[in-house]
């Protein structure tokens, strides 16, 4: 299961929740520490905060020095959430869209104590810079905040609006993108080419519903779109395998889109533990 | 020809065909409407996998409704007819005649005799087939015969031209079960029938339910004769019956109403011996006891007549054969030949042997006597040229006190030729000198004489009762042996393998045996007289003399009459005749019959034994059946009579026999034929088809609905 705690509708418990309980699976992780290291002195300069001054260094000296960070080398991440209709899919915890708010907020937490900046950005029928990134404590909270705010519905358009969004971009920084990419596959090339143009690592977590993996239902059906409305009459029993087959091929498409865009993709089932996808967060930081 | 419904009331049972359809429609599967997150995978859906889910479907209730169809017109029992030829033209016919032609056929009722009869209806059973019909003929008696095979009626009517009633029983069910042999089992498109021409006796149709008769072959029963017919018979004759039964013959009524008195008449060798009048009830039967008189030794013939007529003649005369053993000889050594007779010591012997010796022409009673002295012995007992041993079966010697040894030397050859010999002994005898001479023939070593006191005799304590010596005694109250009292004995002391046959009250033997060769020997420790005790005066001492001379000459019955067990028309016999052939490294037997058969009606013909050692035959006519051995001399008598089955003339009617029978399937072909289309010729049916093909449609629909749910 994505979530291995009982369902709480907080989802900023639920992602520290996550958080802590993967941070504390890593056991004194080699990552912590990154952005808060001692970097240097220099001298004061008038107009420089005094909060950052070296009152003992003046002590022994005499002289003003303040303490300098490495805060301007945080990393800027963007979060990309898919807000579709179609996220809205899957029974209980095993909801895409959950587990996307779950999985968005878990890395924004993550990102925080990692003092990199998070950003949020939703795309569903239009997108929107919901929250950019900012280096701060409360940034997460902000994210959070929005999370739980956030709602499904219409359909997915990986288009103009994302593209110019995504021209925003302007400084090195990591997308972590979370969608189930019921979209337009060229579209979402697009996306893809345009971030790795941006100077962005990408990072895809496609989202499915084990509903949508195993197709384990018998039976004549009338299947309607979650975002369209469109409705296919399907004999589940006889369709079964080539469904199957179908969805294996699509999510092979996307992986090896994500492959010739340099973007490092990674297949999440909504019933699987999201600990894979925090390490993938973490090993991709580590390269940057 | 259209299909006929036999029970077409179950047609509207074809409504129910609309529940499967009903249910189809009721339970299928609706389309269930499901939000799906994108239905970009459902697109382009070949249309057969949705279409052939839905083809299986309406397959599947087709099938059910096809088979429930099927099963609702197999209970309404279809059929088709089958035609009968245009013009009115019947079946080809096959019939099969069977003729009864057993001893109760010779029956001659009130209306006439019964043969004739049977005939008649033989021939109109054949007359009235047309030339397309077949017809076989079968006579029955002991065996069915086919006398006509299956072929055009005039061949089975010339076959009847000559024949004649037998002499034996028959069974119905056997005629049956040859006549549906000639038929054939594949009775399908034609008339089969068989004719039965019979009294239909009770006794022959008592198993007719044995034979299972198809139900498409036709029985028709022609009973002639009347049900019940009044007659007498002799059913029995036993010259030998066993046991303490006398020899008897039976007289037998065997009608059923009033009592009926009729005169019997009994001969031996064709002489009358008696003639006397009975009267027997109806159903019942009553034995005459029969004594014989003196006969010389060899085969004889006892014939016991009904003189009155009645229905079946035949059986109103009985046969039998018996044998009566040659005398027993025995030579008797007399020790004082000068002697007035009553002084003799074969006094006691020769009475008790042959009491009417030289007082009478009659034929010889058991035993045959003559005496002579120990010096004439070796010549009495030498060997004639033309026979194998001495004249004599029994040499006796009451009490010798001298014995030439060339008697001696002779008397032993004797003995283990087979001979017996009996020595007695007495005061004239000295133990030593008597215990030297016959050292190699003595069962025991005669030792010193004792006597008794008078007040205080001994007495004769045990008694051999297993040997032939003192069979006589075996039954109680066949007398006492200790009634006789000994006064004076000589003691027996026995040698290894001699047997004591008798003890006195103190033990000491007092009669030992020995065997010798192929003979036998026996010591007595007494005189054969009243000299020392008074054995001879009182009545066991004839029946122990009896023993002893039986006992000495190996022939151990004492029947007067020998009589071989009474042979039947038409069952086998079996008769010894010689010792079976040595199982391996036998010479092959010729071919050249050892023996010579006579039959009653005077042919004979060669009969050789079989491997057992016996000769088998099967009589058709009562009389005598001679065997003789290649010397010339009859080996055997067998003396053949009618079943008495035959006697009892009372039969069933046509409806009672047809009752008997089983009625049923036989064969393969036949209960295949009968299975699929029913045992009525004149329709074929389709229920069993039908219940068939529903199986099937069954089977198919589960097969159908497996492919579905994979």
């Amino acid at each position: 299961m994505l979530l291995e705690v009982p369902f709480i509708d907080d989802l900023p418990l639920l992602s520290r929740i996550v958080v802590e309980g993967f941070l504390d699976g890593l056991h004194r992780s080699p990552f912590l520490g990154y952005s808060s290291e001692f970097a240097s002195y220099r001298p004061y300069a008038p107009g420089d905060n005094l909060r950052h001054l070296d009152w003992k260094v003046w002590a022994r000296t005499d002289a003003l020095y303040l303490r300098q960070f490495e805060d301007d080398t945080n990393l800027r991440c963007h979060v990309l959430l898919d807000t579709s209709a179609s996220m809205d899919f899957g029974e209980g915890t095993a909801n895409k869209f959950l587990s996307g708010r779950i999985l968005a907020a878990a890395l924004a937490q993550l990102m925080v104590r990692q003092r990199d900046a998070p950003g949020l950005v939703l795309f569903g029928p239009d997108a929107r810079m919901a929250l950019p990134a900012r280096a701060s404590r409360e940034a997460a909270m902000e994210v959070l905040a929005l999370l739980s705010t956030a709602r499904p519905g219409g359909e997915t358009r990986v288009d103009a609006g994302l593209d110019a969004l995504a021209r925003t971009f302007v400084r090195r920084g990591l997308v972590v993108l979370i969608s189930d990419f019921f979209a337009s596959e060229p579209d979402l090339l697009a996306l893809l080419r345009r971030l790795q143009g941006m100077n962005q690592e990408v990072l895809v977590f496609h989202l499915l519903a084990p509903e949508e993996i195993d197709f384990p239902v018998d039976g004549d059906f009338i299947m309607k779109d979650a975002e369209t409305g469109e409705e296919r009459v399907v004999d589940a029993t006889e369709f079964g395998p080539a469904f199957r087959a179908r969805i294996e091929a699509f999510c092979e498409r996307v992986r090896a889109g994500c492959l010739r865009h340099e973007a490092d993709y990674q297949r999440l089932r909504t019933d699987e533990p999201i600990g894979v996808a925090l390490s993938r967060y973490l090993e991709k930081r580590a390269t940057l | 020809m259209p299909f006929l419904l036999s029970n077409a009331a179950f047609l509207p049972a074809l409504a129910a065909l609309g529940v499967p359809l009903l249910l189809h429609l009721l339970l299928r599967q609706r389309q269930v409407r499901m939000r799906f997150s994108t239905v970009r995978f459902f697109d382009d859906i070949p249309p057969q996998a949705k279409s052939r889910r839905r083809v299986r479907n309406w397959l599947l209730l087709l099938l059910r409704m096809a088979c429930l169809a099927l099963v609702v017109l197999a209970f309404a029992r279809p059929f088709l007819p089958v035609a009968t030829p245009p013009g009115g033209v019947q079946r080809p016919r096959r019939v099969v005649v069977l003729l009864d032609r057993s001893l109760s056929l010779q029956a001659r009722d009130a209306s006439g005799p019964r043969w004739p009869q049977a005939l008649d209806a033989v021939r109109r059973a054949l007359v009235e087939l047309g030339a397309a019909d077949r017809a076989a003929l079968v006579a029955l008696d002991a065996h069915p015969s086919v006398l006509a095979p299956m072929g055009p009626p005039s061949v089975a009517v010339a076959a009847v031209k000559d024949l004649q009633p037998g002499h034996q029983a028959s069974s119905i069910a056997d005629g049956l079960a040859e006549a549906l042999r000639v038929l054939g089992l594949r009775t399908e498109g034609i008339d089969a029938s068989v004719v039965v021409v019979s009294d239909l006796q009770d006794p022959a149709v008592a198993d007719v339910a044995s034979v299972p008769v198809p139900p498409d072959v036709r029985v028709v029963p022609v009973a002639v004769g009347e049900r019940r017919a009044p007659n007498m018979a002799v059913s029995d004759l036993q010259p030998d019956p066993g046991g303490d039964l006398a020899p008897f013959l039976t007289v037998a009524n065997l009608g059923d109403v009033g009592s009926a008195t009729t005169t019997v008449e009994f001969r031996i060798d064709g002489t009358p011996m008696w003639s006397r009048s009975v009267s027997v009830p109806a159903g019942a039967t009553t034995n005459i006891d029969l004594a014989w008189p003196a006969l010389s030794a060899g085969w004889h013939r006892a014939e016991a007549r009904l003189v009155s007529a009645d229905a079946l003649e035949a059986d109103n005369v009985r046969v039998a054969t018996f044998r009566s053993p040659p005398p027993l000889r025995v030579l008797i050594v007399e020790g004082r030949p000068a002697a007035r007779s009553f002084q003799r010591q074969s006094l006691f012997l020769e009475a008790a042997l042959a009491p009417n010796r030289d007082l009478t022409n009659a034929p010889g009673g058991r035993f045959q006597v003559a005496t002579c002295t120990a010096a004439e012995l070796a010549g009495r007992l030498a060997v004639p040229s033309d026979g194998p041993r001495a004249p004599w079966d029994v040499v006796l010697a009451p009490a010798q006190r001298d014995w030439p040894s060339e008697s001696i030397e002779v008397l032993e050859r004797f003995v283990r030729a087979g001979g017996g010999t009996g020595f007695f002994v007495d005061a004239s005898v000295a133990p030593g000198a008597f215990n030297a001479a016959l050292d190699p023939l003595l069962p025991a070593e005669v030792l010193s004489p004792e006597s008794a006191p008078v007040e205080n005799p001994w007495r004769i304590a045990m008694a051999d009762r297993s040997s032939a010596l003192f069979d006589a005694f075996r039954t109680a109250g066949s007398g006492n042996l200790a009634v006789a009292e000994f006064l004076r004995r000589w003691p027996l002391q026995p040698i290894p393998g001699a047997r004591v046959l008798a003890r006195l009250d103190d033990g000491i033997p007092l009669v030992a045996g020995r065997s010798m060769g192929s003979g036998r020997i026996v010591l007595a420790g007494f005189p054969p007289d009243t000299s020392a005790g008074d054995w001879p005066k009182h009545k066991t001492f004839v029946p122990f003399v009896h023993g002893l001379a039986r006992h000495l000459a190996g022939r151990d019955d004492d029947r007067l009459v020998l009589a071989p067990p009474i042979a039947t028309c038409g069952a086998e016999v079996m008769i010894p005749v010689a010792a079976p052939a040595p199982s391996s490294g036998a010479v092959p037997p010729t071919n050249a019959p050892a023996y010579k058969v006579l039959w009653p009606d005077g042919t004979q013909s060669g009969a050789s034994p079989d491997d057992s050692g016996y000769l088998r035959f099967e009589p058709r006519q009562p009389g005598v059946v001679r065997i003789v051995a290649p010397d010339g001399k009859d080996v055997h008598q067998v003396a053949v009579n009618p079943p008495p089955s035959e006697s009892l003339l009372s039969g069933v009617t046509a409806l009672q026999l047809e009752q008997r029978m089983d009625r049923r399937d036989v064969g393969p072909a036949g209960a295949v034929a009968a299975g699929w289309l029913g045992a009525d010729p004149g329709r074929r049916e389709g229920w069993r088809l039908l219940l068939l093909s529903a199986l099937g449609l069954l089977l198919l629909e589960t097969v159908v609905a497996n492919r579905t749910a994979s």
